[in-house]
């Protein structure tokens, strides 16, 4: 019996081993999967034990240092063997190490809610609406049309003039702007998948429609959802690194975050202490670069046509 | 328990298709127009056909895989019911709930399944790409409530069957040939121990060496399993060795039935005659063999009035359904005096097309009516236009040619002994 299980297994990794092999077969995806993997490598290690990453507080927030407000430049600088400092400090004396770090975490676990839960909704509804047809998929396809004409910074703000700056309350605005995208590219999918032979093929074998649903045509949409995820991971951490950047921050926070992080470095960084822009900033840059690499690499692989 | 399994009653399937990207206009494209189908228990009936002529729509219009237009399908009925079909007799609302396919329920339908089963046309569409073979086979077995170990024993038996190792079980379908894929098509269908398979040109889509092998198959499985076919083709000589009984269609109407050996011994309708003469060539762009009848297909937007034969019939005559457009451009070809010297001094202005039945040409000058007649028939014959036949009276009056035609009349399927059905006017 256990060898039974193994041999079905096979095939499915060898269709993975495909799939990876023609992404690391560019360069450019090859790097966006590191990039990628080093940083949700962090971020697991922080939510593990941060302790592994030489830091010492396990809470959530930025720790200030009101003793020593002033950016401190990192201490390599002056003694190249000295990394107690390694990334220096931002006002009021945080160190941005240690920011840096607590703040790829944050922004990941932010990110992948707002994603998955708009990309559930999404699916669920994109594919009902191609499956049925009919007045749902009229209403679905007339909502999905007025979220994407609203700017998602505007909505975003106005919810937060309403009902208050909180995480929570931005989440929930993104969650509601992000949905659509999904819903439309898995309901495009559908439609075509639904006219394949296999799905009527199925149907001749008294097979049910939730079935037929969930087992036939959603799984054979979810190439291009896997590029799209990949590309909203990093433009979620931009738009929240944005409202932070903007001041359109939860009020009370001292929370670690990208965008939170640079805004405060920008003050200072124009009279000279170019690091509390610089590391923040690329930490920032780098994954969403990666990130952005990896979908891109991730529409070749998954692409039926390249796949022999 | 009565012989025959399965009676079809005046099936129609129009899908309705946008005309332009802004128009609201809906067409009708008639796949099946009026189709009467009958089938008994044991029985492999041929269906052929050129392509497009609505061989698949019927096929899944009898499994009920798509919504029918028109028309009752019963499958399995009992005497009475066949007697009141026979008489022609109103079956009652009820009844219909009961018994015929078109009117059930969902689950009553998806029960229908264990019993009726397809193996489509085309096996790289047919297999989920994601699905393990051993999956694809068992998922007819699984949603009739078979648990995992039974399902998985019954399709390594059913890989045998079609003469398929047990190591196909984990793979996928793009591992396999077209051939192998068709043979798992076809475990698929036989996986329930069905009593009716639809087969839709298993054939066509495998190379031409492979085509033998599954068709063999097919004869021993039938033999062995004692199952009911439909046997789909556009090429006739497919099926002469497995088929009982042999079905024309065209444009969505059946237009012969016969016995296999009766229709090849003695073909009656036109279309059947050139069906047989045609040779199998290969396209270039699939590589597989293709006939090729001479004239185009009408479109089923549109089909011909009359017999829909008539535009490529080499036999068509006064009473095959001309209308008045299908003369217009002959009309302007043979009016020309420079062509026909009899008709000097006459010079065509325009042609009005009045009804299907009537056209009138006006003349700028008319001078020698009295010939149009004689140039007409002369050309029909010199020049084998047919569609002058349809001609039934011309008028001169001052400068205008009333030409009126016969009224078409569509030909029905008629008995002509032997259990031999043609729809043609000749016979
Ligand atoms: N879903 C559909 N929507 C619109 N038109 C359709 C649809 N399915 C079939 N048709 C049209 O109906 C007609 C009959 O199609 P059908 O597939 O039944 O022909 P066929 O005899 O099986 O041809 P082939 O040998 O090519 O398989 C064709 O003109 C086709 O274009
Ligand atoms: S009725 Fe017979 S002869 Fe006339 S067009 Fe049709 S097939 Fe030809
Ligand atoms: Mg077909």
């Amino acid at each position: 019996m256990f060898d039974k299980m193994s041999d079905s297994w096979k095939p499915r990794i060898e269709n993975f081993k495909i799939t990876m092999k023609i992404l690391l077969k560019s360069p450019a995806s090859a790097i966006g999967l590191i990039i990628v993997l080093v940083y949700f490598i962090i971020a697991l290690l922080d939510q593990v034990d941060p302790y592994i990453l030489g830091i010492t507080t396990n809470v959530n927030t930025l720790i200030p240092n009101y003793v020593n407000t002033a950016p401190q430049p990192p201490s390599w600088l002056t003694n190249p063997w000295d990394f107690s400092l390694p990334f220096g400090t931002t006002y009021p004396g945080i160190n941005l190490y240690d920011g840096i770090i607590k703040a790829i975490r944050i922004d990941i676990a932010f990110s992948l809610f707002v994603v998955v839960s708009g990309a559930i909704i999404g699916i669920v509804l994109g594919v009902f609406s191609a499956f049925y047809g009919g007045w749902f998929d009229e209403i679905i396809m007339r909502l999905t049309d007025i979220f994407f004409s609203i700017p998602y910074l505007v909505l975003v703000i106005a919810l937060g003039v309403f009902l208050g700056r909180s995480l929570e309350i931005l989440s929930i605005g993104l969650i509601i702007l992000w949905w659509p995208i999904y819903a439309r590219v898995v309901r495009g999918q559908a439609l075509s998948i639904k006219e394949q032979t296999y799905v009527e093929a199925a149907r001749a074998s008294g097979v049910k429609n939730s079935r037929i649903i969930f087992r036939h045509i959603l799984p054979n949409t979810m190439a291009p959802i896997f590029v799209q995820f990949s590309f909203d991971l990093a433009t979620i951490v931009l738009a929240l690194a944005t409202l932070y950047f903007i001041g359109f921050a939860p009020s009370n926070s001292w929370l670690p975050e990208l965008g939170f992080l640079s805004s405060i470095g920008y003050e200072y960084a124009i009279v000279g202490d170019w690091w509390t822009i610089v590391f923040p900033g690329f930490a920032l840059m780098i994954f969403a670069l990666g990130m952005n690499l990896l979908g891109d690499g991730l529409r070749d692989a998954l692409d039926p046509r390249l796949r022999r | 328990m009565g012989n025959t399994l399965i009676v079809g009653r005046g099936l129609k399937k129009f899908f309705e298709i946008k005309t332009g990207l802004f128009s609201r206009k809906r067409l009708n494209v008639k796949a099946v127009d009026g189709v009467d189908i009958t089938i008994n228990k044991g029985e492999v009936v041929g269906l052929v056909g050129e392509s497009g002529c609505g061989k698949t729509t019927l096929g899944r219009l009898i499994l009920r895989l798509i919504e029918p237009t028109d028309g009752e399908l019963y499958y399995n009925p009992s005497e009475e019911i066949l007697e009141k079909i026979k008489n022609g007799e109103k079956i009652s609302q009820d009844e219909l709930k009961k018994y015929s396919i078109f009117h059930m329920g969902k689950n009553d339908v998806r029960e229908l399944r264990r019993h009726m089963q397809i193996v489509f046309q085309d096996p790289y569409s047919s297999l989920d790409p994601r699905y393990l073979i051993k999956d694809i086979i068992a998922e007819p077995l699984r949603s009739f409530g078979w648990d995992s170990k039974d399902a998985y024993s019954r399709v390594e038996e059913l890989l045998k069957s079609v003469g398929l190792g047990p190591e196909f079980m984990n793979k996928f379908p793009h591992e396999l040939s077209g051939g192998q894929r068709q043979r798992v098509a076809i475990a698929r269908a036989l996986a329930l121990k069905p009593e009716f398979v639809v087969l839709d040109e298993p054939t066509s889509a495998l190379d031409v060496s492979v085509q033998a092998q599954v068709l063999n198959l097919l004869d021993d499985l039938r033999k062995e399993l004692d199952l009911t076919m439909l046997f789909i083709s556009h090429h006739i000589l497919v099926v002469r060795h497995i088929a009982d009984r042999i079905m024309v269609m065209y444009l969505g109407k059946i237009v012969e039935i016969a016995e296999t050996k009766e229709i090849f011994k003695n073909p009656l309708h036109p279309y059947t005659q050139a069906l047989l003469s045609a040779v199998p060539v290969p396209d270039p762009k699939t590589k597989r063999m293709k006939i090729h009848l001479e004239g185009e297909v009408p479109s089923p937007v549109n089909p011909p009035k009359g017999c829909s034969f008539h535009t490529r019939c080499k036999f068509a005559f006064e009473k095959c359904g001309w209308t008045a457009n299908e003369l217009v451009e002959y009309l302007r070809l043979v009016m020309d005096p420079t062509r026909n010297e009899e008709l000097k001094g006459n010079i065509l202005d325009e042609i009005e097309i009045v009804s299907d039945t009537e056209l009138i040409m006006r003349f700028k000058e008319l001078e020698n009516p009295g010939n149009i007649r004689g140039v007409i028939d002369k050309e029909k014959i010199n020049n084998n236009i047919r569609a002058f036949y349809g001609i039934m009276g011309i008028e001169a009056s001052g400068k205008e040619v009333k030409i009126k035609l016969y009224e078409p009349k569509v030909p029905e399927l008629k008995n002509v002994g032997n259990n031999h059905f043609v729809a043609c006017f000749l016979h």
